[in-house]
């Protein structure tokens, strides 16, 4: 409290920056080198005349932080004004950087970083799917986060509001109908999918080619299919459509029909509502064997999934199946040839399963006929009983349902739920017990509440250190984004986990557990806005060979890379540059390297003169800097800037217009861009944001190395074979020309050489990584006072070379992590 | 709560097809029927319209028409085309989808938060007058335009069939006895939610006060929702002869889907459901099922110029003026009294992209038709230097006896 004492008016000086409040240093510096440009006449988003210096309110700070970054980083003044003499600009900074850090500590102090930090629809889901053992889309309940902060986990950025409210009752509703699960059990053998005797299939064999028949046969027993979206073969036509969600495992054995190269098996899961079919599995066939698969997926009531063909070659056809002239029967492509396909599920080892056992916490389930279903026509024998379940009233409803609360109530508000809590919803069921309702529905309003709580959706703390509770919630929201496990809960009870010893050996076991998958997917969706894979679509006839598969085995080299840097504890400097990458056939072939022979991935030592290493050449990232036509140099160089580097340049000025795109083969990118790099108020940020964005010009939006823009329009033929056959669908256009000059004057003529240069920075990468990793784990920005102890987590990294690991172990142990 | 304009506009819409079976249980009609209530429908199409083919050269009431126009011909004294109408300091692409009802400034850029979109502001003024205060429908899932004050979207219908349900269909006396338990239950889990937060104050520092103040209100409003929602439920819902319509489920069907949407608008007015409806139509990433088109339509948005795109794209554009003018064609026909629904009815259609090719946010495509307003001209703002779209939305509230002199980014009100 004394702390607060001290605070009062942040604003120590002036109202008027002119008079500036931070002393004549500042007030020099401002006169002699900024004013010329930022006054009232400005068209710049600053203006020295209007600016506050009321340091309290965040938005000056921000200002004033701005300023203080680009005057250090030499950005501001630009080459044109007066340069200051470094003792005067140093005398400024120096003033600036002060007062900042002692507003900035201030603030600390009295709040904490933090603010009250509610959870992601992400960690809400995985919360109540880990503590129920259920599955379902809950996030489709909940309103999307505002995207205006670096991670959805930022505290400030996020709302709450009626939708909130009403989204939460919802999901939960939902959690509990699928937890409780007392219907009849389900056949639970393996199904067989039966195209020998399906009179659907035999429909389209025999239909001509141009009603849609004819792209498939059979082979004697086996089903051959030669279709990229084959919704003959759905499994409900089959007689296969779940009527109960769960996790499904299906197996088949198949193989590559009249193939000489590997042709890809898909299956895709789909429903009528959704009307999405989603790639849930994929399975590289090689000539000349036959292959087993099996797999696991979530299936939900009423989905159907099925077999189609990827990557196979068209023989002499251009369009494949299409253009052959009796369709299947005289088709010279490579088909899918499938022996047989089975399913099985929902994979229960009991029932009613898992999940409803949990929710009960121990009540005892009981069997219960059900009547009988309905009489209908053409039903033949006499009809099995059918037999549902029921939980047996508890001797004392009351005990049971408080040790229900407790039992559910304690992971998920990450510490022992306390007398009045617990009461106050069991008080919900007060009437429902009174009245002799059914023991599953006495709880039903009483979890719904737990799963709607404060407690839950807040992660509540004081200022200063985090108690060992606190640690546990805070440890498992950022590498589980879910509860914490019975071994946390147990150690913040016994106050162990606080001990650095035994976090760092939490922090060890817990990203060695299958759930930091979930970490690594969500923070490389934001760090690395991997979840905007699919905000655009790249243009069929530029870029034929972007697929599904394609896409999927993207963004698992990305995610797999950065594992890989975390289970070795390998160098931040291999996200700038590597000598090994994750890859698998259809990546290998995508990126001309050979020696991969199915879908599965390995680490894969890269040549030498390779192009590729580090993160900025992986596809993913290139294809989510890019639209779905061109390929962007200031999009690309400010997402090296802001995402690598951690040196986000400044917004454009405020409508600026942007690169109106022309793809038909005339002027390049380049040529438009450097139009505006010429203009001086444009070019002190474009001679940062542009090089890498040049380097990167030798990749095309999907990822693909180029040394020649592809057109629509005007340009040569290719040579490049796609399906097999040469690809005709676009042409060669003007050369690209990916070199360029850092504002630091060394030139580069490729990316490589461009890589190379950046390899100067591997700290400040080390810098950026840290950073994130801070603010995506305790749910705050970066606040200037957290710089200092940014640097010292990093310099404590340098004898490992800056592992991943290491730093992720420091950022655990540091302060900013363990306090508020 | 102002029933008195219920009734009276009640009157009117009594006879039209949508019956009105709870006028009759209202004892007395106090006041004169001094006509229909104000609506206003805003619609928005996220890829833009093609600039070349949408204006013409000559402003004022005797512009010629153009490639676009064509279409909506036989509406021509119906409606008013702007140019040059824009939000202030857009940004960020694709994400002025956003900003397009609520002009929030930069969205994209650090710091962004989004502020309350026009439709649940004017929602928020005539709060519980009808069953919904608004509806807000979208062919792409939950997507909305429509942001409560805190920023927070709020999701859209995309099934008609839904709509359609909860507007007219009366439920089995055990359904209703159940919906209302549900709301009992919501009623006492809130209250509770109340009583826990109250437990949680100890725990909480002071500077996080505010957002724990803002989570019980965020409570209290629920419930106000819950209780007014239970007050509706005791007033019978209104009747229709309309067939109930079907979804759509193939999402390429995006003119089915579009035309789906835009003919529940008559039905939610008529009804009285609600006054205020806002639509988007996108699909990004599909290839609609139009004659000739071939390629997704976002990256023909992208066209590059390129003659063949441009052709592609403009074959989707055509079919959703197509559905516009459908829209404004089924208003004119549904009388309500002495005028057709179209003269109660202002609809907004536009985009919240100008040229969707370089994601220009300025120099957005703008129609304005029915609602009483003078029409029948072409109006083109500066184009360089453009006007708050938001000066539109200050006339649009006026006309719903909104009294507000502001939205927004406004600079005043438009007249023209």
């Amino acid at each position: 409290m004394a702390a607060l004492l001290f605070l009062g008016p942040l604003d120590l000086m002036a109202s008027d920056a002119k008079q500036n409040r931070f002393g004549p240093a500042v007030l020099d510096l401002i006169d002699q080198s900024c004013i010329g440009c930022h006054d009232k006449d400005t068209d710049t988003n600053l203006n020295f005349e209007s600016v506050s210096s009321d340091l309290s309110n965040r938005s000056v700070f921000k200002t004033w932080e701005r300023i203080f970054d680009r005057v250090s980083r030499g950005e501001m003044p630009p080459s044109t004004e007066t340069p200051p003499t470094e003792a005067s600009r140093d005398a400024a900074l120096a003033i600036l950087k002060d007062q900042l850090n002692r507003v900035s500590l201030r603030i600390q102090a009295r709040d904490g970083r933090v603010s009250l930090r509610r959870l992601t629809p992400l960690e809400f889901e995985n919360s109540l799917h880990d503590l129920l053992a259920i599955r379902s889309d809950l996030k489709k309940h909940l309103p999307p986060e505002n995207s205006n902060t670096s991670y959805d986990t930022v505290a400030n950025g996020q709302g709450i509001s009626m939708v909130h409210v009403r989204s939460y009752l919802a999901a939960a509703e939902e959690a509990i109908d699928e937890a409780i699960e007392l219907r009849e059990s389900p056949y639970r053998q393996p199904v067989k999918i039966d195209y020998r005797n399906s009179p659907y299939v035999k429909m389209w064999l025999d239909r001509p080619l141009r009603n849609g028949g004819s792209t498939l046969k059979m082979v004697g027993d086996d089903f051959v299919t030669f279709e990229k979206r084959c919704h003959q073969a759905r499994s409900d036509h089959m007689g296969f459509r779940p009527q109960y969600a769960g996790m499904y495992r299906i197996t088949a054995e198949a193989y590559g029909y009249n193939a000489k190269t590997p042709v890809t098996m898909n299956i895709y899961r789909s429903s009528e509502e959704d009307g999405i079919a989603k790639l849930v599995g994929y399975f590289d066939l090689l000539p000349g064997a036959t292959r087993k698969i099996q797999f696991t997926t979530y299936l939900r009531t009423n989905d159907y999934f099925y077999p189609s063909i990827a990557d196979d070659d068209w023989g002499t056809q251009s369009y494949g199946i299409y253009t052959s002239k009796d369709g299947a029967k005289t088709y010279d492509g490579e088909g899918l040839g499938i022996k047989w396909l089975k399913i099985q599920g929902p994979l229960e080892q009991q029932w009613p399963p898992k999940r409803t056992r949990r929710v009960m916490a121990g009540a005892q389930i009981k069997p219960m006929p059900l009547a009988p279903r309905p009489w209908r026509p053409f039903t033949f024998g006499r009809s099995e009983p059918r037999i549902g379940f029921t939980i047996a009233e508890p001797e004392n409803p009351q005990a049971q349902l408080t040790s229900i609360i407790k039992e559910l109530g304690k992971p998920l508000f990450g510490r022992p739920l306390t007398k009045p809590e617990v009461d106050g919803f069991a008080s919900l069921a007060t009437e429902a017990i009174a009245s002799g309702e059914a023991f599953e529905n006495v709880i039903r309003s009483p979890l719904r509440a737990l799963f709607t709580a404060p407690q839950f959706l807040f992660r509540t703390c004081q200022p200063g250190q985090l108690d060992d509770y606190a640690l546990a919630s805070r440890l498992s929201y950022f590498l589980w984004k879910s509860i914490p496990d019975q071994q946390l809960l147990r150690l913040a009870k016994d106050q162990r986990l606080s001990d650095p010893q035994e976090l760092k050996r939490q922090v060890d076991r817990m990203l060695n557990d299958r759930k930091a998958e979930r970490f690594v997917n969500d923070f490389l969706d934001q760090w690395l806005n991997l979840a905007e894979i699919d905000a655009t679509k790249p243009d069929d006839k530029l870029y034929p060979e972007y697929d599904d598969n394609l896409r999927q085995s993207m963004l698992r080299e990305t995610r797999l890379f950065f594992r890989e840097l975390i289970v070795h504890d390998l160098s931040v400097r291999n996200l700038i540059d590597s000598d090994f990458t994750m890859l698998n056939r259809r990546l290998g072939v995508h990126y001309e390297i050979g020696g991969l022979s199915d879908e599965r991935f390995h680490r894969v030592n890269l040549p030498a003169a390779s192009v590729r290493g580090g993160l900025i050449t992986q596809a993913s990232i290139l294809k989510v800097t890019a639209n779905g036509t061109v390929t962007s140099p200031v999009r690309r160089g400010n997402y090296v800037l802001a995402k690598l580097l951690g040196t986000p340049p400044s917004p454009p000025p405020p409508d600026i217009g942007s690169i109106e795109p022309d793809t038909r083969g005339a002027t390049t990118i380049r040529q438009i861009l450097n139009q505006h790099r010429n203009v001086q108020a444009c070019a002190s940020c474009h001679k940062h944001i542009d090089p890498p964005g040049f380097a990167l010009e030798s990749f095309d939006p999907i990822g693909g190395f180029r040394i020649r823009y592809r057109s629509s329009g005007k340009g040569d033929f290719t040579h490049r074979r796609i399906h097999g056959r040469t690809a005709w669908e676009y042409r060669e256009g003007p050369p690209v020309d990916a070199s360029g000059n850092l504002p630091d004057g060394r030139s580069f003529a490729d990316v490589r050489q461009f890589k190379h240069h950046l390899m100067s920075q591997v700290p400040q990468v080390a810098r950026n990584l840290v950073a994130q990793l801070v603010i995506y784990s305790t749910g705050a920005e970066i606040q200037f006072a957290d710089r200092q102890r940014i640097d010292e987590i990093v310099d404590a990294c340098k004898d490992s070379d800056y592992g991943v690991r290491s730093l992720l172990h420091a950022v655990v142990q540091s302060d900013l992590f363990r306090n508020k | 709560m102002n029933t008195s304009i219920d009734r009276r506009h009640l009157l009117k819409a009594a006879s039209v097809s949508v019956a009105l079976p709870w006028l009759e249980s209202t004892a007395a009609v106090t006041s004169a029927s001094e006509g229909p209530p104000p609506r206003t429908v805003f619609i928005c199409t996220a890829l833009g319209l093609h600039g070349p083919a949408l204006y013409p050269k000559t402003p004022g009431t005797r512009y010629e028409s153009t490639e676009y126009l064509d279409l909506l011909k036989p509406h021509r004294d119906d409606f008013t085309l702007f140019s040059g109408l824009s939000h202030p300091d857009q940004g960020g692409e694709h994400l002025t989808l956003m900003t397009f009802l609520s002009a929030a400034r930069n969205p994209g850029l650090d710091g962004f938060q989004n502020s309350i979109s026009i439709d649940m502001y004017a929602a928020e003024q005539l709060g519980y007058a009808t069953r919904f205060p608004s509806i807000a429908l979208s062919t792409d899932g939950p997507l909305s335009q429509s942001y409560t004050s805190s920023g927070v979207m709020v999701p859209a219908e995309h099934s008609p069939a839904r709509l359609f349900a909860k507007m007219f269909l009366k439920g089995s006396p055990q359904e209703i006895a159940k919906q209302k338990r549900q709301l009992e239950e919501g009623r006492s889990i809130l209250d509770q939610l109340r009583t826990q937060a109250r437990l949680l104050e100890g725990k909480i520092s002071k500077s996080d006060r505010a957002r724990m103040d803002e989570y019980l209100s965020a409570i209290r409003t629920t419930e106000l929702d819950l209780s007014e929602s239970r007050k509706w439920m005791d007033k019978p819902k209104p009747s229709t002869d309309t067939e109930p319509p079907k979804d759509i489920y193939d999402r390429s069907d995006l003119v089915g889907r579009t035309q789906l949407l835009m003919n529940m608008v008559p039905l939610i007015l008529q009804s009285d459901s609600s006054r205020i409806v806002s639509i988007v139509i996108q699909d990004h990433h599909l290839v609609p099922q139009v004659d000739g088109v071939s390629v997704e339509h976002h990256n023909l948005s992208h066209h590059g110029q390129e003659p063949d795109k441009i052709a592609q794209l403009k074959k989707i554009e055509k079919h959703l003026l197509g559905c516009f003018g459908d829209l404004i064609g089924n208003m004119k026909r549904k009388s309500e009294g002495d005028a057709s629904l179209l003269e109660s009815t202002a609809i907004l259609f536009g985009s919240n992209l100008g040229n969707a090719n370089a994601h220009d946010p300025r120099n957005l495509p703008i129609f304005l038709a029915g609602g009483g307003y003078d029409h029948g001209k072409y109006v083109a703002f500066d184009k360089d230097d453009n006007t708050p779209l938001s000066n539109l939305f200050v006339n649009l509230l006026n006309r719903m006896d909104i009294n507000a002199d502001r939205f927004a980014t406004s600079s005043g009100r438009l007249d023209w």
